[in-house]
Formats: C-alpha cells, structure tokens, sequence
C-alpha cells in the first residue's frame, strides 16, 4: 500500500500573519508543524500495520527542506515537492488543482492531511482536492481504520458521531486527536539527509501556469484593516493572578457574593 | 444576480445561523432561493419564506437526512445548471463545509469562508472575515462568474421580512456515484443535568486540566455558582466527557451571562460556540492562547491550582450566586468574613458555610 502524507498545506492564517487567504505553505521552518506531524504519524502506522511505503508531499516554497527532512526522520521513505514561481498568489481552488496533479501522478492508495483544528478551510481545500480526483474524502477524522478495499473514518458532526465507510484509493484528513506523533531518533534523523527529495514545478505535473497563482484564483483579497477590539481583557498574570482577584472580579461584576 | 442558500434542516427546525444567511441574501438583491434539506424541510418552507427566501426547494428524501455532503453536491450542482444561481451561500457546518468546497471545485468556483459579512459596494461584493485571532479585518472578492461563500457559524442575525409570495418546489436527489457509505450514526444523547444551552453560568474546561481530576474541579465550580459544566472538544474526543457536554462548532452553542473557561486555548472551532456569552473569564497557562484576547479577565495560572482556591474562598464565603438568590432579606456585608471568623451577623447560609468550615478543621 502507498500511503501520501501531504504537509505544509497549513493556511496562512496559522502559519504567518502574511495572509489569511494564501494556500501555499513553506517548507522552510526546521520543525514540522504538530498537524503535520500527525498526518505523517498516521501514514507510518498504517504502512507498519501492513507492507506500506509512505511518500511525503508538500505543494510549497523550498527556501531550505526542514520540514520534508523531519517528515523523512519520521520514517518517510522519499519526498516530493512542489515549487513553482507561478504558485505566488494561489487559493484554495489554485492549491486544490496542484494538489490534485499531485496525487494524480503519485497515485497512492490513500493520501493523508491534518489541519490546525480550527482551520476550517484545511477540511475544504480537500474536499475541493478529492472533487477534482473524483476520489472520496473524509474530513476531521479521529480514528481510521484501513482494510484491504475501503477505509472505516469516525468523525464528530453537528447532528453526532458518525462512521462512514469509503472506497480506496480515497483521501483523509486526519483530526488532531488521531494520534501522538512519534519522536525520530538521532540515528533517524541523520538517515533523513540522505533520503531523496524529488523537486517537481508546474510542467512535472502538467499545470499550465495561468491555472495557478493569481490568475488561477477565483477570490483575490483586496484590503486588510486592524479589527475593532471587542472585549479588553484585563490580564492577571505572575503574582496577581490569584484566586482572590478572580473572585473578586466575579463579585464586581455580581456573579458572587 | 440569484442567490441559493442551502439549508440542513434538522431537529424540525432551522438554525439561526442560517435563518441569519438567508435575511443577508435578501438585503443582496435579486432573487434568493432556499433549498431545504431534511425529512421534515416542507413543513419549515414558510419560515425560510419569512426571512427572505422567494423561491424554496424541499429535498425530504431520507438520503438528505444523513450528514454526507456528496448527495448534497450533486443536488446543488443541478440546481445551479438548472436555475442559473451565481451566489451560493450558507452557514458552516462540518457537511456544509465539505459540500461548498466540492462545489468550488465542481463549478470552479472562488470560495471565501469564514464571512461575517457580505457587503454589496457598488457593482462589487465584497466578504468580510476575521483572521490573526479575529484582530485583523480580511477584504476579498471574487474573481469568478460563480461565487460561493461559507459564513462563520452564528455571524450573521435573522431578520423576519413582511411576508411575500414564495414559490415552494419539491425536488428529488440526483444520481451520483456515493462513494461515501454512513455506517454509523450515534446521535447526541440528552443529558441528564441541566441544560447547557440555556444555562446562565458556565464553567467549561478543555485539554489545559492536563489530568481528569481535574475536571471534577470544573463540575465543583460549576456547581457552586449555581452553573452548568462544559467540555470542549479534546476531552470529548479523549473520552472524558460525554458529546452532550461539547461546547463548540459542533457541539452546543451557548450564550451564557458568565463563562469561565479553565484550560481551553479558544480556537475557532471553540470560539464560535461561545463567544456570545456576556462575561467570559479564562483561565490558561498560556498567555498567548488565544482565548486570553477575547475575554474579560484573562488569568495566566495553572487550573489544578487556582481552581481549588477560588471553590474555597466560594465556599468559605458562601458567596456563590444560587445561594444569593434564595436567601431572603437584605443582601450583608460578608467582605469581613475570612477563614471562617464571622466578624459580622452572619446570615443563615454563612453560618452553614463556616459550620462546614468548623467541621472540616476539626
């Protein structure tokens, strides 16, 4: 079984206060985000738990590999990045099409993500991803189970949890819940560098540029201003933050006595 | 310009978030079309009438009535071919959010998510969302013929129209290859206790307790002031609360006067089940959480040992607010009573509490 485990796909709001609109994550920092992590975690255990290799993809800018190394340390056996100047400006549907190409060529059996759970557009960049694949998704999952043609997800939903079955090859979005990542050994770590990195642009995969990028994007942000503060915390932080200040202010605002 | 809202009709109703969605399309202009999804969608057609839809399709095949997205899509699909709709909203739920997407993909259409608010400039529309922990304002419009935008739960207020003619259609799903089988659904079972929804206090705890002691901390608090005891979602998924007690996007959504949040970071998913409650007092380890910026007191301390000391100053005082409420006469000075010495007539409550007092140091 080929398992993808895609990472830096993390939005921008949660990576950097650039934009919160912007799809294309970076590979640059040194450490794999916890949500990564978990996606990655999960590729492992389910290639250990049967004969799996696990491939790591990221659709990012490759100022230096930090995060595809520690992806590999985890016991990844290759990487495949995506890395293109004509990404610049891509959203959700832009990103969606690189994600898919991807994954079209990979051909996996099943392709894992996680998002910062708030990130509630890390569900729809793979539901956009799998509708283009024509491919099933299962989104905000916290336990999976993969048998020899289909997957068993649980995730939680408004109405309560539910289980839902879908056909391989099929896409997951794992929840953050799913598991405890591992911590890679030194020894694992120092074999990360030698393991191979295949660097693909848009023409790899077939992507006419003006798909992508900017003129690829069906939203474009045109303004951002400093929002209004709602509420002004008052802060008890070192040694006034006791319990007598904190009843003292339930009993100023007449919650107590 | 047409605009179609999607609607999950559940429990023989409709959210108010959604209600919210449809009286912001009707200030859009142009026409609004509802489309009712659930067994019990025809009998709820006059209410989406009544907050500005024109035009209302009922799907009530018990297809519609799983949380799946992809009978959805197909549905959506067609009635935008069929009916020209170039505006699809609606409000964020886990399914909505997997449908709108699909759909932007399926129509290739630009998607804003995370709106709370739509405002027509001129020839333009433009969405508005919160990012950077709701500290900064993002404009974005759309570049696409077909424009899809998905509103953060609870942004947007209903607001009842004068009633209007409304045509009302029933429609069947579409064949689509379901890929993705419902094997399972659990439901929410009802709770024992008192209800979160409408509770007035709110003590809820969230991954910071660290330990499940800890959350028996919560109930004591809870208890003592007369409130309702929370979860969010990690300790639902650790399994150390029932679904019932999830505050959240996807658990209740409530709006208490007073909400004190031990150990909870205040992510999104979080935040929009809560963030209308008046008083919101959170208690982390963490300045930087960002629940610290939207409350009213932000308390950087450990829950395992602030609690215990507020539940005892509470109980040393009696002060906690059920016990205000049933206690006759007027309301006395009890800012004198500490470590369980009366310094002033006590009341019959106080004398209880420093009986419990005397008793637990003897």
């Amino acid at each position: 079984m080929k398992i993808l485990a895609c990472i830096c796909t993390a939005t921008g709001a949660a990576v950097s206060d650039a934009d919160a609109f912007e799809r294309r994550g970076r590979a640059g920092r040194s450490v794999l985000s916890p949500y990564d992590a978990r996606a990655v975690e999960q590729a492992l255990r389910l290639a250990e738990a049967g004969d799996g290799e696990v491939v790591v993809a990221a659709v990012a800018t490759a100022t230096e590999l930090g995060q595809l190394r520690e992806a590999l340390a985890f016991g990844a056996s290759r990487a495949v990045l995506v890395d293109d100047a004509a990404l610049d400006g891509s959203d959700l549907i832009a990103i969606s099409r690189v994600l898919a190409a991807l994954i079209r060529t990979e051909r996996p059996d099943i392709a894992i993500a996680c998002f910062w759970s708030g990130d509630i557009d890390g569900s729809l960049l793979w539901a956009a991803t799998a509708e283009r694949l024509g491919w099933p998704v299962v989104t905000q999952v916290s336990a999976l189970e993969v048998r020899k043609e289909d997957v068993i997800a649980r995730r939680q939903v408004e109405v309560g949890d539910i289980a839902v079955v879908a056909p391989l090859p099929c896409l997951i979005e794992v929840a953050e819940s799913i598991n405890r990542p591992r911590y890679p050994t030194i020894k694992a770590k120092v074999a990360a560098k030698t393991k191979p990195v295949h660097l693909c642009t848009l023409s790899d995969l077939g992507i006419a540029p003006e798909l992508v990028g900017s003129r690829g994007a069906g939203t474009v942000r045109t303004a951002l201003t400093a929002a209004p503060s709602g509420r002004e915390p008052r802060l008890l932080a070192g040694s006034a933050a006791t319990a007598e200040a904190v009843v003292a202010f339930l009993r100023e605002r007449e919650f107590v006595r | 310009m047409t605009t179609l809202v999607p609607i999950d009709v559940t429990d023989r109703m409709i959210r108010d978030d959604a209600l919210g969605v449809l009286s912001k399309a009707a200030t859009l202009g142009g026409e609004v079309a509802a489309l009712l999804c659930g067994p019990t969608a025809a009998a709820l057609a006059v209410q989406a009438a009544e907050y500005g839809a024109s035009h209302i399709f009922v799907a009530e095949d018990p297809e519609f009535a799983k949380p799946l997205s992809a009978p959805r899509v197909a549905l959506v699909a067609e009635l935008c071919t069929r009916g020209g709709f170039d505006l699809i909203l609606a409000s964020t739920t886990t399914v909505a959010g997997d449908m709108m997407a699909s759909l932007a993909a399926r129509l290739e259409a630009g998607i804003l998510w995370g709106l709370t608010d739509l405002q027509r400039r001129g020839d333009a529309l433009v969405g508005l969302r919160l990012a950077q922990n709701d500290s900064v304002i993002v404009e974005a419009v759309w570049t696409t013929k077909r424009r899809i935008g998905l509103f953060r739960p609870y942004a947007l207020p209903p607001v009842r129209r004068p009633a209007t003619a409304a045509r009302v259609e029933s429609i069947s799903p579409v064949a689509t290859q379901t890929q993705v089988r419902l094997l399972e659904c659990s439901g929410i079972s009802e709770s024992n206790g008192p209800s979160l929804s409408n509770a007035e206090i709110i003590v809820a705890g969230g991954r910071g307790l660290g330990v499940r002691e800890n959350l028996e901390l919560v109930r004591s608090l809870a208890a003592l002031l007369g409130g309702v005891a929370g979860v969010s979602l990690p300790l639902v998924e650790a399994g150390w609360a029932p679904r019932s007690m999830q505050i959240g996007q996807t658990g209740t959504v409530v709006r208490p006067r007073l909400y004190i949040a031990c150990g909870i970071s205040g992510q999104i998913q979080h935040r929009v089940g809560m963030e209308r409650a008046g008083t919101i007092v959170a208690i982390n380890t963490d300045p930087t959480a960002p629940i610290m910026n939207f409350c009213d007191l932000a308390v950087v301390a450990d829950v395992g040992t602030i609690v215990p000391e507020i539940i005892r100053i509470l109980q040393q005082r009696g002060a906690a607010k059920d016990k205000l409420e049933t206690r006759p006469g007027p309301i006395r000075q009890v800012d004198a009573i500490s470590l369980g010495r009366v310094q002033s007539e006590p009341s019959p409550n106080l004398a209880a509490s420093r009986a419990q007092i005397t008793r637990s140091e003897t």
